[in-house]
């Protein structure tokens, strides 16, 4: 047997290896999927934000009864013990709104925190950690904003909503420390710095850092509202994908179940809980369901091209093997002696393959492990594994049988035949019929959506061993007539490659596998690319830019003022504040700067420069613009006039304000007092009054607000000779004015001319009457993704503004979607929406669009942000958005492509070489025969390259063409992400460059190797192997 | 083992092949004695491989009766004719690498032969002196590639004789062989019926082979046309009696030529019908 082997190693060689690519297939899959899984597990815990990992319990006291909250270590206990081993011992903490007293406007708010072990996360710039009651430490940013020292006493109060600051509880803290944080883990995404120097917008009040305090100063005096909570991180380290699985019953169940209300002697104290544990489990559950699915489909497909390739050399082989056979048969050795004779040749070999292919499979995990996956997720050798491996054992050896069979049972005198007799003409084996019929048929069912679902991958495979084998059987008679056309006309060379196709089946057999191989090559970098595509697509479109910065606070008017200084221009940032629907019915509005955010913004599969950005422009009036410090006009009014009865007994008329809207240089409403509307005679007077525009206002309106309960009544007034500071106003027509009083509640209407404003006002309600100017839109244009709200009518519908009540929108276009915002979105123009000065609301987000993710642009403008009170407080980029992306189980499994498609191109030379060993010798003689008959080298090589070559081609053209009819019906089925899109990016288009990559890849390969090794062949064809040769 | 007696009756093999039948042999008898060394000449076609397949067992005769030494070839199992092929019968095939592994040597080769008739215990002669008997001691080890032709074929005939069989089947023997190589190979073969009492039924084309044969048979279109003995040349009476004329009487009765068989004194005459009651223009002598 040594000697057989060594006869014929190189088909030894070719079987080992075969079988080892198959047996490597079968336990790669389950290690690779089970690295895969714990790799997403991993990534998952390590960028989960460690409030979504952890649990935070959280107690307070929402009632007025007194009653104290529970304290950390009692929160804690709530945990149940089978959450708790995975969890770190909890961080406890207590903490205090609290502002410097006096509480006036330039008093300081921010946090009194007491948290457990938190000197140990701080270091300490000048003084100690704080141990006594009321001893604090503040940051270094404090000490620099607010001159506060070691030593400094800062005298506080508690503030407690409904409570005014000199009525809540109040203390003196003393400083004896400064400390910069360490960041980490333990403070649970909590900042304790990044808030000093702020300025809240609503309250006007400067912010300041968390004053770390100890214990004690919590219980030292009756705070009104501590808000207790305990902290517990995840012990990342502990929790794989089987532990996080197993934590998500009890957390579903501890989430679920209301945390029990415990009295404790002076009332009942209430907690809460929140954790992503179970969002988090869920998502790895999904994450394995997907590769469970995507993993198996890629390795069965490659191990099936590769089984079938092991098939075609095992049947090749013991072909080859006949004549030992037939003389083993001749020397009385029995079918099972014949059967033994071939078994214990080739099982050895498939036994050498099945030992490599488990080692092969064990070191591609390892390398995959520490190359693709995540660094560190564990070797785990798991039932799966012995049950493929079992599989491959069982699979391998039956293909060893079965190949053996019809040889060892065949009569010797069939045996002897030198020739295998074969099929001849179209006719194909009832096996072959089988598969094409089964294939075809389960590609047509996938194709006609009769068949669905992730196995659909299978699709460009079922079609290409369809079209593989058929053309595999039809080239046999069409090169024969062509052959024979050929030689008619003379053409010998080309005639006899036909010919020599035709009678030959080795070649033959290649047709299949290459095509298989190539549709198989084909499909997977198709599949690969489109991934990558979309990965990078979602990524760009769900950040929004390469680079997204989000501000601390609503204060959008610095944050422009900021950009402006950075970027005047308005190429590399733009501001962009969301404003996002309360509850799940309305859209979100983006309120951006239509020409900044087109440049600045990705826009993935849209091209910006076609999008309607003029359709978002300011309304055509030009605004009313005011530049000084003193408004001057005249104002002639008439007296008021009731027109109905005093709602209450000495509810009378009182003169009425007539007030001027402004909105200044910050986009702020101001209202400015003009003048009065008397009760009694009419007036006609010049009024001088302040107005805050120094750095320049709009004049959007004006409004008459007679203020408290009043009978119904009517009046007039008129405004002339307007100017500031001694310029000049044109207050415009009286078509530039509209009421915006709602009806019911009395109306304002205007008439003028030669330069003066005539107003009638009629009001029947509580509520002032005004007009605005026409600068101001009546209704906000905008660009709207995804269904209007619920309530639109036709275009018209309301979306939020800056301060969160809702507008009048009108939709004037439509876009596929918003990059960086949700998937029904109101895009409008922020100025437009800041014309009429509403001040942001507490909820708006204000985010800074980048036009590319530059750290020092990104310096440059946390430098002027801060200049202006302002701050970052996160950032995102697209490339990182991505990165989450690429780190999916989805794209993990994805990857596999590359090894799939890589090793069926090496599998389709293989197959070539495979049949060029072992048919060379016959070959070469015929071409030896050849060569006697005439002919020279140079026909010879022709004729042996084109016996390969247009076969190799045509069968990679097939593969090719199969894999993109296939990609075109699997790609729908193949999971690119972990979840989908909200936003519709999907592209499913086939990627032509990678299918071109693949095309000439695949024809390089096999093309050189047909080449090379058809005139190899050539060269062989002595004519001393005419003779009888061993 | 000693030699084992050949006969065949009736024998009739037709192939069938793409719903065309093909009569390889049309009710061949044969008697060869137990040890004796013939050689079966006819043109090709005629028959000559076939006869010797079916005397191996590799074929079933469409019908008629093979027996070889004891046992009817017709009525064996599977099992039985596998016996048969490791002990008693062994054919040589046309060419000698169809009858050797191409990766064993000499010896290997041999042992390979032997090894079905070793697990029925068969008391098998020592390797070393099969391939003594042929006269490849020498190269016993070497490398099949490297040895002559006649080397090879004498490898051959050692395979053949590799388990002492009591019947050689030689199929072309000596073809491709230079003459040295073809003398030797027929004294080795000679040598292994007159020593061993084995018979040997020898395919040949070639008449200096025949030349030497203690006895021919000749084949034509699928029935013993004749038979030579000694140097002499003598047609066959079949049991349908059947005579195949010797070409020169064929030149002299071309067929479809009708005749009448005149018994004169017990020498039969074949007298054409155009010539009757003239000379005869051939005869045809029989006892």
């Amino acid at each position: 047997m040594r000697q057989a082997l060594r006869y014929r190693w190189m088909q030894g060689v070719s079987i080992a290896v075969l079988a080892a690519l198959v047996t490597t297939c079968a336990v790669f899959a389950p290690l690779y999927d089970r690295a895969l899984q714990q790799s997403m597990v991993r990534t998952q815990l390590a960028h989960a934000p460690v409030d979504v990992s952890g649990i935070r319990l959280v107690s307070l006291t929402p009632d007025v009864t007194g009653a104290q909250p529970l304290n950390g270590q009692d929160l804690a206990a709530l945990v149940p013990p089978s959450v708790q081993r995975f969890m770190q011992p909890a961080v406890t903490s207590s903490t205090l709104e609290v502002g410097t007293r006096p509480f006036n406007v330039a008093a300081k708010s921010g946090s009194l925190v007491s948290r457990s072990g938190a000197c140990r996360h701080l270091t300490f710039v000048h003084g100690r950690c704080p141990t006594a009651q009321f001893d604090i430490a503040i940051s270094t940013a404090d000490q620099h904003n607010y001159g506060w020292h070691v030593g400094s006493s800062i005298p506080i109060t508690e503030l407690v909503t409904n409570v005014l600051p000199s009525k809540s509880a109040h203390a003196t803290l003393h400083v004896v420390g400064v400390y910069s944080a360490h960041p980490g883990n333990y403070w649970f995404k909590a900042t304790p710095t990044g808030q000093s120097g702020l300025t809240d917008p609503v309250t006007s009040h400067a912010g300041h850092d968390w004053w770390i305090t100890p214990a004690s100063t919590m219980l030292a005096a009756p705070w009104a509202a501590p808000v207790n909570e305990a902290d517990l991180v995840m012990r990342t380290d502990r929790v794989d994908l089987d532990r996080l699985l197993a934590l998500r019953a009890p957390m579903q169940k501890f989430l679920a179940s209301p945390v029990p209300v415990i009295g404790n002697g002076t009332g009942q104290s209430s907690a809460y809980a929140s954790s992503g544990i179970v969002d988090l489990a869920n998502a790895a559950a999904h994450g394995r369901d997907q590769a469970n699915i995507l993993v198996p489909l890629f390795m069965v497909q490659l191990a099936l091209l590769i089984a079938l390739t092991l098939w075609l050399v095992l049947r090749a082989a013991i072909d080859q093997r006949r004549p030992e056979v037939a003389l083993a048969r001749l020397r009385g050795r029995s079918s099972a002696g014949a059967r033994g004779m071939l078994l214990a040749e080739l099982l050895p070999l498939i036994v050498v393959g099945l030992v490599g292919g488990v080692a092969a499979a064990f070191a591609l995990s390892c390398a995959a492990r520490h190359t693709w996956l995540v660094a560190g997720a564990p070797f785990e050798v798991r039932p799966p594994v012995l049950y493929t491996a079992l599989a491959a054992v069982v699979g391998l050896i039956g293909m060893v049988l079965v190949a053996a069979q019809a040889t060892a049972t065949a009569a010797p005198a069939e045996l002897l035949r030198r020739v295998v007799p074969r099929r001849r003409g179209w006719a194909m084996s009832v096996g072959d019929l089988l598969v094409v019929v089964v294939s075809g048929a389960a590609f047509i069912a996938f194709a006609t959506g009769s068949l669905s679902g992730p196995v659909g991958t299978a699709a460009p495979t079922l079609l290409a061993l369809a079209v593989g084998l058929l053309l595999a059987h039809a080239l046999g008679p069409v090169t024969a007539l062509v052959g024979r056309a050929m030689m008619r006309r003379g053409r010998a060379t080309g005639g006899l490659a036909m010919l020599q196709i035709a009678r030959r089946p080795g070649v033959r057999k290649i047709i299949a596998t290459v095509t298989v191989a190539t549709a198989l090559l084909t499909f997977s970098y198709d599949a690969l690319a489109v991934g990558i595509g979309n990965r990078t697509a979602r990524a760009q479109a769900e950040t929004g830019a390469a680079l997204v910065a989000t501000v601390g606070g609503t204060d959008v008017a610095a944050t422009r003022a900021a950009l402006h200084d950075v970027d005047p221009s308005g190429r590399e940032v733009t501001p962009v504040v969301q404003l996002t629907a309360p509850g799940e019915q309305g859209t979100t509005t983006l309120a951006v700067v239509p020409s900044q955010f087109a440049r600045i913004a990705d826009f993935p599969g849209l091209d910006p420069a076609q999008l309607p950005w003029t359709r978002l422009a300011a309304p055509k009036t030009p605004p009313i613009r005011l530049h000084g410090t003193q408004l001057t006009l005249q104002l002639a009014s008439a007296k008021l006039q009731a027109t109905g009865p005093e709602p209450i007994p000495g509810a009378g008329l009182t003169p009425g304000q007539l007030q001027a809207v402004l909105v200044n240089s910050e986009s702020l409403r101001t209202v400015v007092t003009l003048g009065e509307l008397p009760i009694a005679g009419s007036s006609r007077h010049s009024l001088s009054v302040s107005i805050p525009c120094a750095k320049g206002c709009l004049l959007t309106g004006f409004q008459e607000y007679a203020g408290g309960i009043h009978p119904p009544f009517t009046t007039s007034a008129t405004l002339a000779d307007a100017s500031v500071s001694g310029h000049p106003v044109d207050l415009g027509s009286a078509g530039a004015w509209r009421s915006i009083t709602a009806a019911g509640d009395g109306s304002m209407t205007t008439q003028g001319a030669n330069g003066s404003l005539g107003m009638d006002l009629s009001q029947s309600g509580t509520s002032a009457v005004a007009i605005e100017h026409a600068s101001v839109p009546a209704r906000i244009p905008a660009l709207v993704s995804g269904p209007l709200p619920a309530g639109s009518q036709g275009n018209q519908f309301q979306a939020q503004g800056l301060d969160g009540i809702l507008r009048d929108v009108t939709k004037v276009g439509t876009l596929a979607y918003v990059p960086g915002s949700d998937p029904d979105t109101t895009l409008v123009n922020l100025d437009v929406l800041q014309r009429d000065g509403a001040a942001p609301t507490s909820t708006a987000l204000v985010q800074i669009f980048f036009a590319r993710n530059d750290p020092a642009l990104l310096a440059k403008v946390s430098t002027a942000l801060k200049a202006h009170g302002q701050g970052i407080i996160s950032t995102i980029s697209a490339a990182q958005a991505r990165g989450v992306f690429d780190r999916s189980a989805a794209t993990w499994a994805l990857q596999l492509g590359v090894v799939v498609g890589a090793t069926a191109a090496l599998l389709a030379a293989l197959v070539l070489l495979i049949a060029v060993a072992t048919s060379w010798r016959l070959r070469s003689r015929d071409y030896a025969a050849l060569r006697m008959a005439g002919l020279r080298r140079r026909q010879l090589a022709l004729i042996s390259v084109g016996e390969q070559l247009p076969v190799v081609i045509i069968s990679v053209l097939l593969g090719v063409a199969c894999g993109v009819i296939g990609a075109h019906f699997a790609m729908p089925h193949v999971p690119l992400f972990a979840t989908p899109p909200a936003i519709p990016v999907i592209n499913l288009s086939i990627s032509w460059p990678a299918v071109g990559l693949a095309g000439i890849g695949a024809l390089i390969v096999v093309g050189v190797v047909a080449w090379l090794s058809g005139r190899w062949v050539a060269g062989r064809a002595h004519l001393d192997s005419l003779r009888e040769t061993l | 083992m000693s030699g084992a007696a050949i006969s065949t009756r009736g024998l009739v093999h037709i192939y069938r092949s793409e719903g065309h039948d093909v009569a390889a042999l049309s009710g061949v008898d044969l008697s060869v004695r137990s040890g004796e060394m013939i050689g079966l000449l006819g043109p090709s076609g005629a028959g000559k491989s076939t006869l010797l397949t079916l005397l191996g067992g590799l074929f079933r005769p469409s019908a008629g009766k093979i027996y070889i030494g004891d046992h009817e070839l017709t009525a064996l199992t599977v099992k039985e004719l596998d016996r048969l092929r490791a002990r008693e019968v062994s054919l040589m095939l046309q060419g000698a690498s169809r009858n050797l592994l191409p990766y064993l040597t000499p010896r290997q080769n041999v042992e390979f032969a032997q090894r079905a008739a070793r697990r029925d215990s068969a008391d098998l002669p020592d390797v070393g002196e099969v391939l003594d008997r042929v006269g490849l001691s020498e190269y016993a080890d070497h490398h099949l590639s490297g040895l002559t032709p006649g080397h090879l074929q004498l490898a051959a005939v050692a395979v053949a004789i590799a388990t002492d069989p009591g019947v050689v089947l030689a199929d072309e023997p000596t073809s491709q062989l230079d003459h040295e190589a073809r003398d030797t190979v027929l004294k080795v073969l000679a040598d292994i019926s007159a020593q061993q009492g084995t018979t040997v039924v020898l395919v040949t084309h070639d008449p200096q082979v025949a030349a030497v044969m203690p006895r021919t048979i000749t084949i034509r279109d699928g029935r013993i046309g004749g038979e030579g003995r000694a140097g002499e040349e003598y047609a066959v009476v079949t049991a349908d009696g059947f005579v195949h004329l010797p070409d020169h009487a064929l030149a002299a009765l071309p067929p479809g030529t009708l005749v009448r068989v005149h018994d004169q004194d017990g020498i039969y005459q074949l007298i054409p019908e155009h010539e009757a009651g003239g000379t005869p223009g051939a005869t045809k002598e029989g006892s």
